[in-house]
């Protein structure tokens, strides 16, 4: 039996954290502006600063935090301060490139000129179209064309007028056959036959055949100059169409180059333009007969949609306005490769894929050129190829635009080659701590191109003043943005103690707002249902209860089943070799507490230590290596003169999952010495703490979960007044326990006692000394240490004798 | 200027008489020849004349100019006369082909002689003759329609203008010595010419680049219908009296 000894047990307000005096001077958060700045994020906020105003292009930004602690509210914040005062991004545009069409042309503007250059170029094309007609249709041209064609014709027919009237004097037929015309001699308007013609006198028939050779000659150069008189007329015909062309096109472009006048890349494209609106002019010529077609007169019909004005349009890529808005700062929701870089639209015409340069469209690096992009990660990381993408774009300084299939050699289709934007902009990519990590170690292009971090603190130290009134309004604000009523003095109060609980230190508050703000609005939820016209404690404390309901359904069938008996927790009486460990499982984001029976085997042996959980391969390395230094503390503190002869097991009983952390390495060790010394523990506790091999007790983690899950076992079976918790004493900064437990160590019927050796927990365990070694190398009789080394310099002596008897008999 | 309407056959079904003695005469003359018969509701006969004063001519088969301007030389009368059994069998299936795609009713022979010979021994009043001829230029001017003094333009000569996309010039023919009105006249959309018969008709028709010429007056008023398509250089339509 134990005996009872005096505890050195904390009193109930060490329990709790201690709120600051000062700085909570309101009595509502109405009365705040909520506004307390970036609270304790003044290492990202200077980053991110920082970022947005450097010039040099390797400087971006990677912002790493957990999740809900306002990365992405912060870093657009920063960014939209700072770009309002940065010059507005210029324009860009894509437009045919009537040399090499397949690779548009890129041309950079001043901000708000790219629609103004669309809006112009259709006007021209709608200009030309009622102009170019008329001016083919005017009595000018068709006089001046009427002669080209009549002085060619004319040419010709007086030619061969000449030939046929030669012919006719000089009495020579001309005929038509298959193969050509055929000369014979002619009398009385009659061919001569061959026996006629064979029949004339010698001089007849020579000057006969002298005048068909001479008309046949005629014939021939008449024919033979068509081709060339053909191509003169045509010439003739393209220089006239030409000159009409030229100057209907001058004068409608002409309002376009001056609008543009200071711009060389819009001059170059204009003159191209010109000289291709020039040389095609026929395509104003096409469709005349559709003039009539619909309710509105021509002049209002928007013939610059029309197919074959397609080459003159102006793809608009991106428009920044002019109205100084300052630099762009874009957050790409969904950053796929597309969505990234752009892409290449097409369209099925006849069976095929047909494209342009009026379908390419820009993605987020586009719109954000000049300014701010806002990445999530993960989402990048996430998704194939944009990645890649982006680190390209940002080590080329460009923008290419290209499909999945192209990147990976998959299609060899000709398609559009566009120009490659020129790329100014800086990113700033928003992840968790784990990507920052692997990115750091694995990419080696990542510390090149995000040269800067801003790491995103997890809590804030609580401070007399400052802080607790700068985290009141930070509260303020929240209730503001979520809509919610407004706390009175010990609400807020109440979720300064929500807070230091989740940060898991009685001196830090969570800087995670997300989780504050579910806290809050449930409480606001609670408030309005008791018709309450502001959130008071209470409600914030029925809040984080109904929470912890909502997520304890696992919890409550582990006490279930420890109540039943079906898992075996003893909460009084003594065992030798049993201890209550304590356990904390995570679900989701609740965690608690829960007991689990630790007990110990030893007898002689060569100094083996099994740890079960570790040979049935259900220990992780760290329990492994808690294990390991608890052998280290046997070795050096017990029965130094003689080899360790021990053999022990040591287990958690009924566990059947995995088990990882040291924090159960002191009530192994203890359960091994109790197991030693046969001596009994006390049931009415439970144990949490690291031991190293001096045995020192050192901070475990949950140390809340864990009181409050013996607490609840304890408190199931009725509360005996001698239950309680022995815990490091490094974990007293971290307690923030429940009102219930904090109740009944008040009413004296629960412990909380701190230990900062394993000695410590010796003592209230066994209720004995563990005692020092004296001067004579010996513990003191009756200590806990003397009957644990009495007991393992028995296990020497044994295998001493057993070692003897083997060899005796040998011989 | 007055209109002339009314069918342009006699008794019996009108007949639209195309006549050629070459391939690419027939070829030319085909549309004009199709679009008579479509308007008229006649039946379309098609005569391949082999010339038999060009066969008769050994002497001449030597002499030969393409109808590119090149010279030809070696030509024998077999080789010229398998020449035309060939240029006959791609005018029967040409006018096969057309005339089964229009619907039209028509007929294909073959025949030895002159071809404006034989089409005026075959035709009857009221036919419609259509001498094939192609012309040199790809890009003739007008169709010109020969009149005499106060008779009408026909219909038919009308809506083949109209068809065919080209202006119609009426020639009206005067009688040599005359002192014909000035030149340019427009009535009903037609230029009107007066030419004093014959000298000043053949020259206007010399000059003009037609792309047909109909004859609409008697042609006992005007020079041979031989010397007349000589002078315009493309096909030529007669209306035969009825």
């Amino acid at each position: 039996m134990v005996e009872k000894q005096k505890l050195n047990e904390l009193e109930p307000a060490q329990l709790r954290p201690v709120l600051p005096s000062e700085g909570l001077n309101f009595a509502l958060t109405d009365e705040l502006d909520g506004d307390p700045g970036w609270l304790g994020q003044d290492r990202a906020v200077d980053a991110i600063r920082m970022g947005a105003l450097a010039g040099h292009e390797d400087f971006n930004v990677f912002v790493l935090g957990q999740p809900g602690s306002g990365r992405h509210a912060l870093a657009q914040s920063i960014l939209a301060e700072v770009a309002q005062d940065r010059p507005v991004a210029c324009d860009w545009v894509y437009v045919n490139n009537f040399e090499v069409p397949h690779k548009p042309v890129a041309i950079r503007l001043p901000a708000g000129s790219a629609c103004r250059l669309r809006k112009m170029m259709e006007t021209l094309v709608d200009d030309l179209a009622s102009q170019i007609p008329a001016l083919f249709e005017s009595e000018d041209y068709q006089t001046r064309r009427r002669t080209i064609e009549e002085d060619f014709s004319a040419a010709h027919e007086s030619e061969m007028a000449e030939v046929f009237e030669d012919a006719r004097t000089a009495g020579v037929a001309i005929m038509r056959t298959p193969v050509g015309f055929s000369f014979a001699g002619l009398r009385d308007g009659k061919v001569l036959t061959q026996e006629q013609f064979d029949a004339l006198g010698e001089e007849e028939r020579a000057a006969l055949e002298a005048a068909i050779e001479r008309i046949q000659q005629r014939m021939s150069e008449a024919l033979q100059a068509v081709p060339k008189r053909e191509k003169e007329h045509r010439r003739q015909v393209e220089q006239l169409n030409y000159q009409l062309a030229s100057r209907g096109v001058d004068e409608a472009i002409r309002e376009v180059q001056e609008g543009f006048a200071g711009e060389a890349a819009v001059a170059r494209y204009l003159e191209a333009v010109r000289r291709d609106l020039i040389e095609n002019a026929e395509l104003f010529l096409i469709g005349e007969g559709e003039e009539e077609a619909g309710p509105f007169p021509v002049a209002t019909s928007k013939r610059f949609e029309l197919p074959q004005f397609q080459r003159y349009r102006v793809n608009v890529m991106v428009a920044n306005g002019s109205s100084g808005a300052g630099a762009p700062v874009v957050k790409e929701e969904l950053p796929t490769l597309a969505n990234l870089i752009g892409r290449i639209e097409y369209a099925a015409e006849m069976g095929a894929l047909v494209t342009n340069f009026t379908m390419i469209r820009p993605g987020a690096l586009h719109r954000a050129n000049g300014g701010y992009l806002v990445l999530d990660a993960r989402q990048v990381l996430s998704e194939p190829l944009a990645w890649d993408a982006l680190k390209r774009c940002l080590r080329t300084g460009e923008i290419p635009i290209y499909s999945p299939g192209e990147r990976l050699s998959l299609v060899s289709t000709v398609s559009l080659e566009p120009d490659p934007v020129p790329l100014s902009v800086r990113v700033v990519l928003i992840g968790e701590r784990m990507h920052y990590y692997l990115l750091s170690a694995l990419d080696p292009d990542f510390l090149q191109l995000f040269k800067l971090e801003a790491d995103f603190d997890d809590d804030l130290r609580l401070q007399e003043g400052a802080s607790a009134d700068g985290y009141a309004q930070m509260i303020a604000g929240l209730a503001r943005r979520a809509g919610a009523r407004a706390l009175d003095r010990a609400a807020v109060e109440r979720m300064l103690l929500e807070s230091l609980r989740m940060a898991g230190d009685a001196e830090r508050l969570t800087l995670n707002f997300s989780r504050l703000s579910d806290l809050l609005r449930e409480a606001d939820f609670r408030a309005g249902r008791a018709g309450a016209a502001h959130i008071g404690a209470a409600h914030i404390e029925t809040a984080a209860a109904e929470k912890e309901r909502r997520a304890g359904r696992v919890r409550e069938l582990g006490l279930e089943t420890i109540r039943q008996g079906t898992v075996l927790i003893d909460t009084e009486g003594a065992r030798i070799g049993q201890i209550n460990a304590l356990t904390v499982l995570q679900i989701g984001d609740y965690s608690f507490g829960r007991p689990s029976r630790l007990t110990a085997r030893t007898r002689p042996g060569s100094g083996k230590l099994v740890d079960i959980e570790r040979e049935t391969e259900l220990g992780g390395p760290v329990h492994s290596k808690g294990m390991l230094i608890l052998q280290g503390y046997l070795a050096a503190a017990y029965a130094t003169s003689a080899p360790l002869s021990l053999w022990a097991s040591l287990v958690f009983e009924q566990s059947y999952g995995g088990v990882e952390g040291d924090s159960a390495s002191a009530a192994e060790l203890i359960a091994l010495l109790s197991s030693l010394a046969e001596v009994p523990l006390d049931q009415s506790f439970a144990i949490t703490g690291s031991v190293n091999q001096f045995g020192d007790i050192q901070a475990i983690g949950g140390v809340n979960q864990k009181i409050e899950g013996f607490f609840d076992v304890c408190a199931g079976r009725g509360l005996t007044g001698r239950q309680g918790v022995l815990i490091p004493a490094a974990n007293l900064r971290h307690l923030n326990l429940r009102q219930r437990v904090v109740d009944a160590v008040a009413a004296g019927r629960f412990h909380v006692c701190p230990m900062r050796t394993v000695s410590d927990g010796i003592e209230v365990l066994t209720g004995l000394e563990a005692g020092v070694r004296g001067s004579s190398g010996l513990f003191p009789e009756g200590s806990l240490n003397r009957l644990v080394e009495d007991r393992l310099q028995g296990f020497a002596d044994i295998r001493r004798s057993f070692g003897k008897e083997g060899g005796g008999h040998a011989a | 200027m007055q209109r002339e309407t009314g069918r342009a056959g006699g008794a019996g079904r009108a007949r639209v008489i195309l006549g050629a003695s070459c391939y690419p005469d027939a070829e030319a003359a085909l549309v004009l020849a199709m679009e008579l018969a479509r308007q008229l509701g006649a039946e379309l006969q098609a005569v391949f004349v082999r010339e038999t004063a060009v066969l008769a001519a050994g002497y001449a088969h030597s002499r030969v100019v393409s109808y590119s301007g090149q010279r030809e030389t070696g030509l024998t009368g077999a080789a010229l006369a398998k020449a035309f059994q060939a240029d006959a069998r791609r005018f029967k299936g040409l006018l096969s082909a057309r005339a089964a795609a229009a619907a039209l009713q028509s007929s294909f022979r073959e025949a030895e002689g002159h071809v404006q010979e034989e089409l005026r021994r075959v035709s009857q009043a009221g036919d419609i003759l259509v001498l094939g001829f192609k012309p040199i230029l790809r890009s003739a001017g007008c169709i010109a329609v020969i009149l005499a003094e106060g008779q009408g333009v026909p219909d038919y000569a009308l809506r083949l203008a109209r068809k065919t996309g080209k202006p119609l010039v009426a020639l009206v023919a005067c009688a040599a010595g005359a002192e014909p009105p000035p030149a340019g006249q427009w009535e009903g959309g037609v230029e009107t010419r007066f030419c004093a018969l014959p000298e000043a008709l053949l020259r206007q028709l010399e000059q003009m680049n037609p792309a047909a010429v109909i004859v609409a007056a008697p042609l006992a008023d005007l020079p041979p219908a031989a010397r007349l398509q000589d002078a315009a250089r493309c096909p030529l339509i007669l209306q035969t009296g009825g």
